[in-house]
């Protein structure tokens, strides 16, 4: 029993690297990257989640290995390789030792693929094949690979030219057995193929672990010792007869269940037009790779494969996988045929149009929001549909509309902008509210005791309340049961014990004086004034880590009557630092926020202005101003809420402007 | 031995007379205390002469212990600088002192009991007195010190009251505290308060007359204090914008030689004769009325000879008119002519812009109604008059007060006073704003769908409904609309106030607020709903919302206020980017 659980153990353990490779967040997207780049080229190529590179660039970058693995942990490389050809240089391998390392061996070997006149075969010119059936070669190979390309930097390898038939290399017959004459074409692509499969056994069986992703052929022999195959150009022309449907029934059904686990399928698209503006193109091919758990790359081809195309579409966060592929115009049947495809994700959806004409399809119950986008500004152009018009080989990406603010406390029933950092509105505004929460109260949706719900806080007739399931669990009169105020809070985990705090102060009326409760409403610190004692405006409140020291501070921002002060306290109270947000005569009081904004691992400080003009200000903790801009039109007069958090599951955060005078 | 025969000619002549007896009787105990101690030696009676003086010193001494002062040498004497003090104005009374005593004292503290009233200004030397306790730290003075000490100050009394100062000097004659007593008495004679009244010579009961009265500081400090007292019983009393306070109004501050003119408006109650109007000004101290002065104007009250009643249709004012009911009769023995009657809104958010009247005897020029024909002693007529406004502002529980001013001419006089009408509540100026919306006031689009809207594709709206409300609070608030047939409520909403139901079965949708305030606020309730335009509603404006009405109490007026709204179509009137797109469109 041990020694089962033991070799459990081992598997789990040998497998969990590749385990960790795999992404489980969509879109996920591929590069087929074969130019030979340059430092400059890292940067945009770290946002690739697979990439397949020259085998050269071990040599060539070998900084961008850890480069990448830095910033894509779970990101795969895979070097380009053929598997059974090789260039000819003409000039010599100088530069390209590696190949040179091949031809060489190839030559002392006379591993060539021959004619029956005994010439190399070309199939491209100055490609030269080389005898997969040949023992020697693939002894040979494997080996090169296990020792010379550096394996230790790769997840696996990529063959190029996986063929099932190579009758068309040669118009003089090909000898696949090396005996001096042709042979006939069934015999060479039978042993063609029995020798490409005895290749990838034997790579297989040295990579252990790692992936074998072959470009590309679905014949049966091929699969059992690969981990998947890209589709180029797809719809693949020499995949079946060349349709949407017969690429697609081999990456969602068949291949599959045939090749090994984790399964690595690449949709490759290609642009028609030879340069990155065919939307329609790639979005078909992107939407049509979202129906499985394969990558999407769209570049110009395979003649060159070398394009750092990046499209809207590319920075949707969708989120995890919460369904697989359906039909919309067939809901009952998952065979793989012309239709209207869907497939829905945490954060939006992705629809294929694979029918053959124009689809109109309306959604009974359901609105989305198409991206808003900056390069086909037609197609995506922000709307909230409740129905898609696709052209016929057209795909679309769109989000769910969500409209709860997480972690952020909000007023319910404000209406909501959404902007980055720059003052960007990135999506439609929306009304915040929740029903089960008193209209204009103030309401945080977060997960209090670490038990993975989220909890929902208010604040309702001077009282803060906890409710866990629905149910008011926790209840705190911080200010006695008189006081019938608005309040202010906050909550963060000083001691880190999982356990969220609670820091109130009133919003109007009452002293301001900052408590602080646990999460079960025992009192922590009985408090302190964080202005004058006699100032009545009110504190609204926010905490964070603003100056990167590992502990959380409490932001205190002044109500209405006094200079726009806002302050920076310890969690004792212990002024740490003090700016003002607005100009020196302003009293009409100041909102505020905490949170990384500009994803540079740094909170920051926004601020919204409590009345008078809709002016949001972004400042660190020093009081520097960062940014500012406008969430409203300048004559709304009514002052504006802000609130900071990720609305569209990027993982990166959003400013959020609220308002209650639409 | 033989006894000494005394050479005293009382008892050699003992028993001589009355006195003598009466003597004898008071000297009978000597005698016999002679007989036994004296008679023979001289020590008894040399003793008890030493007993006696001895009881005689005791007896002294104690009695000087227990009542004799020691008599203090300490001038102290104090009288104001004016003749006459004048309460309102600023005086100043001197207090003289003189160490009379045989030798320095020390410690000298004279303390001052001034009148509760009476307002410190100032003290020489200042160096010495302290305004917290009204005292003078003389300290020591010399034998034969003197000096002199000035308070100026504000007196402030009744006119006629007289007034105390208490002097109290305390000070150390070598081992003894000694305390001089005095007191500075004076009467105030008159107020620098001045008063003149100016009111017609008759009124007539039930209308109001204007006047004015005019009061002056004659005095040198200013008065943040003055008020004056006007008539309650007999007369009804208002004095435009200044507050009245139960009869009482407070003036802003005179200041010295300032005067203020306070208009009013005086109407007689019932009772008719001579009466009475008197106005008195005060000083107000420590919630204390001061009288300072008084006026007084005897009027004659008479029935108008011209009887008006006058009567709104309304019990509320809402909106920008109301009807007047206007009913006038000559009680008098002469005809009346040329009667004109003039119609102004004392308060100053809504003035009269125009008025009309049906009626053929009468002619509108301007906001006068004059009627034209003689109006015949003992003959009566009436008129319904509309009357407009126009808002010129705003005011919390604001009221109509119209004044009807008459003007007519009798047996060769003319004749002109006004009469109030009853005063009107003003309903509270409360709307909503009602509309749907496919984008937002800036832009943000709210619905989905198509827009203009596809058969049998779903377009969503969001309706927005804004409460607006400002002078009276309003309770019991609602708004209410009806959803047709093929409009769907897709049970999603953002309220700032209150709570919105939607009733299924009468497909009602119901806002209501507890309370609006009456200076306004956010109240706003916005919900979309969804209509899926069928075939036959091809080129139609479909309704999106009908029979809208909301309504509150108003709770100042107590009257509750409903209106309809207009229904809500697709055309979206509102929304400033979808506007006009309504149309039913068809799905190609």
């Amino acid at each position: 029993m041990l020694r089962k659980l033991n070799i459990l153990i081992l598997l789990i353990a040998g497998f969990f690297p590749v385990l960790v490779l795999a992404k489980d967040t969509y879109p996920k997207l591929a590069n087929y990257y074969l130019p030979f780049f340059r430092q400059a080229d890292y940067e945009q190529l770290s946002k690739w989640d697979l990439l397949i590179i020259q085998a050269d660039m071990i040599a060539y970058n070998p900084g961008f290995f850890d480069y990448y693995r830095t910033r894509k942990p779970d990101g795969i490389l895979l070097p380009y390789i053929y598997s059974s050809l090789i260039h000819e240089e003409r000039n010599g391998f100088g530069g390209l030792e590696l190949r040179g390392m091949v031809y060489d061996a190839v030559n002392r070997g006379n591993w060539w693929l021959r004619d029956s006149s005994g010439n190399k075969i070309q199939p491209w010119p100055e490609i030269s094949a080389i005898n997969v059936t040949n023992r020697d070669w693939r002894n040979f190979y494997v080996n090169y690979l296990k020792n010379d390309i550096r394996l230790d930097l790769w997840d696996g390898v990529m063959f190029d030219v996986v063929d099932a038939e190579i009758g068309h290399y040669s118009r003089n017959g090909i000898d696949i057995d090396a005996n001096g004459s042709a042979d006939a074409t069934s015999t060479v692509n039978q042993k063609w193929r029995e020798g490409m499969a005895a290749l990838f056994l034997q790579t297989k069986t040295m990579l252990g672990n790692k992936v074998i992703v072959a470009n590309g052929n679905s014949v049966e022999s091929y699969q059992p010792n690969t981990n998947g195959r890209i589709f180029e150009r797809f719809p693949t022309p020499w995949e079946g007869n060349g349709s949407w449907q017969a690429s697609m029934y081999q990456y969602l059904k068949r291949l599959p269940t045939k090749n090994k686990t984790p399964n690595i399928y690449i949709i490759n698209g290609t642009s028609r037009s030879g340069v990155a503006g065919d939307h329609r193109q790639m979005r078909y091919g992107l939407a049509s790779a979202l129906m499985g758990d394969g990558y999407f790359s769209f570049d110009n081809g395979n003649s060159t494969h070398g394009q750092l195309w990046w499209y809207d579409e590319y920075d949707v966060a969708l989120g995890r996988a919460e369904s697989s592929y359906y039909n919309l115009l067939n809901n009952n049947s998952d065979y793989v045929e012309p239709g209207l495809w869907r497939r829905d994700f945490e954060n939006g959806v992705a629809i294929v149009n694979a029918t053959g004409k124009d689809q109109l399809y309306i959604f009974p119950r359901e609105q989305f929001e198409k991206i808003k986008g900056t390069q086909d500004r037609n197609f995506n152009d922000g709307s909230k549909v409740n129905y898609v018009r696709l052209s016929v080989n057209d795909g679309i990406i769109m989000r769910k509309i969500k409209q709860d603010i997480i972690a952020s406390v909000f007023p319910n029933g404000n209406f909501v902008r959404v902007f980055n950092y720059s003052g960007a509105q990135q999506r439609n505004g929306f009304f915040a509210y929740r029903p089960d929460a008193l209209p204009n109260a103030l309401v945080l949706l977060e997960d209090l005791d670490n038990d993975g719900a989220r909890d929902r806080i208010t604040e309702q007739g001077g009282q803060i309340i906890v409710y866990r399931s629905g149910k008011s669990t926790v209840r705190i009169s911080p200010y006695g049961a008189n006081f019938k105020g608005k309040l202010s809070f906050a909550v963060y985990d000083f001691n880190k014990d999982g356990f969220k705090e609670i820091v109130v102060a009133p919003l109007s009326s009452g002293g301001p004086h900052v408590k602080i409760y646990s999460a079960t409403g025992k009192m922590l610190n009985p408090g302190f004034f964080v202005f004058d004692k006699n100032f009545r405006g009110g504190v609204n409140l926010a905490i964070g880590d603003v100056n990167n020291d590992g502990k959380g501070e409490i932001i205190a921002a002044a109500g209405k009557g006094m200079p726009s002060t806002i302050k920076i306290l310890s969690e004792q109270g212990r002024t740490l630092g003090s700016f003002s947000a607005y100009d020196k005569n302003f009293r009409g009081g100041v909102n505020v926020a905490v949170g990384d904004v500009d994803n540079d691992g740094k909170n920051e400080l926004v601020a919204g202005a409590a009345t008078g003009g809709p002016h949001v200000r972004i400042f660190d903790y020093a009081g520097r101003l960062r940014g500012q801009f406008m969430a409203y039109d300048p004559k709304t007069g009514t002052g504006i809420s802000v609130m900071i958090a990720d609305t569209d599951g990027d993982g990166k955060n959003e400013i959020l402007a609220g308002t209650a005078s639409f | 031995m033989p006894a000494k025969t005394s050479k005293n000619p009382l008892i050699a002549s003992a028993g001589k007379g009355i006195i003598i007896e009466k003597l004898n009787i008071l000297i009978e105990p000597l005698k016999a205390r002679h007989e036994r101690h004296y008679k023979d030696r001289y020590f008894h009676f040399w003793a008890d002469m030493l007993l006696a003086g001895v009881l005689i010193a005791l007896v002294t001494t104690l009695a000087w212990l227990l009542f004799w002062q020691p008599r203090p040498d300490f001038s102290l004497e104090g009288h104001f600088m004016s003749a006459r003090v004048v309460s309102g104005d600023v005086d100043e009374f001197v207090i003289n002192y003189e160490n009379e005593e045989g030798r320095p004292i020390g410690g000298a503290v004279l303390s001052l009991e001034l009148p509760k009233t009476f307002v410190v200004q100032s003290a020489a030397p200042a160096v010495l007195f302290d305004n917290k306790s009204n005292t003078f730290a003389l300290g020591d003075l010399d034998k034969g010190a003197k000096g002199s000490l000035r308070i100026k100050g504000v007196v402030q009394g009744e006119t006629g009251e007289r007034q105390f100062i208490g002097l109290n000097l305390m000070y150390q004659y070598g081992q003894i505290k000694k305390q001089v007593l005095n007191s500075i008495v004076y009467n105030i004679d008159s107020s620098v308060l001045e008063l003149s009244l100016e009111t017609p010579g008759a009124a007539y009961e039930g209308v109001s007359f204007n006047g004015t009265v005019e009061v002056k500081n004659s005095g040198n400090a200013a008065l943040n204090n003055a008020a004056l007292v006007l008539p309650k019983s007999d007369w009804q009393i208002s004095a435009g914008e200044n507050a009245l306070n139960d009869g009482l109004l407070k003036l802003p501050d005179l200041l010295p030689g300032e005067s203020k003119q306070i208009p009013f408006e005086a109407t007689p109650l019932q009772g008719l004769g001579e009466k009475d109007f008197v106005v008195e000004s005060v000083l107000i101290v420590d919630d204390t009325n001061l009288l300072q002065s008084k006026i007084a104007r005897r009027l004659l009250v008479t029935a108008p000879e011209l009887n008006v009643a006058l009567d709104f249709k309304n019990k509320v004012f809402e909106g920008n008119e109301t009807a007047l009911s206007m009913t006038f009769s000559n009680k008098g023995t002469s005809d009346i002519s040329d009667l004109i009657f003039s119609f102004t809104n004392k308060r100053e958010t809504m003035s009269v812009s125009r008025i009309s009247s049906e009626k053929n005897d009468f002619s509108v020029v301007n906001n006068s109604l004059t009627y034209q024909p003689v109006l015949s002693a003992g003959q009566e007529a009436s008129a319904d008059v509309t009357i407009y406004f126009e808002r010129q502002g705003n005011a919390l529980n604001d009221f109509l007060n119209l004044a009807v001013s008459i003007k007519y001419k009798m047996d060769g006089k003319e004749f002109n006073y006004s009469i109030a009408a009853p005063r009107l509540k003003i309903n509270s100026n409360l709307s909503v704003n009602s509309g749907a919306y496919y984008y937002g006031p800036q832009g943000d689009q709210l619905g989905i769908g198509p827009i203009p809207p596809k058969v049998d594709i779903p377009t969503t709206y969001w309706i927005i409904w804004e409460a607006n409300n400002l002078g009276n609070d309003i309770a019991e608030f609602e708004v209410s609309g009806d959803l047709p047939s093929n409009v769907v409520w897709l049970d999603q909403q953002s309220l700032v106030a209150g709570g919105l139901s939607y009733s299924p079965i009468g497909r009602r949708v119901l806002w209501k607020v507890d309370k609006l305030s009456q200076t306004g606020g956010n109240y706003r309730a916005s919900f979309a709903i969804s209509i899926v335009p069928r075939a036959e509603d091809l080129g139609k404006i479909p309704d999106l919302l009908s029979n809208l009405n909301f309504s509150g109490l108003d709770l100042y007026t107590e009257a509750r206020i409903s209106k309809k709204l207009a229904n809500i179509t697709t055309n979206i009137e509102n929304d400033r980017q979808a506007a006009g797109k309504g149309r039913v469109e068809s799905l190609e």
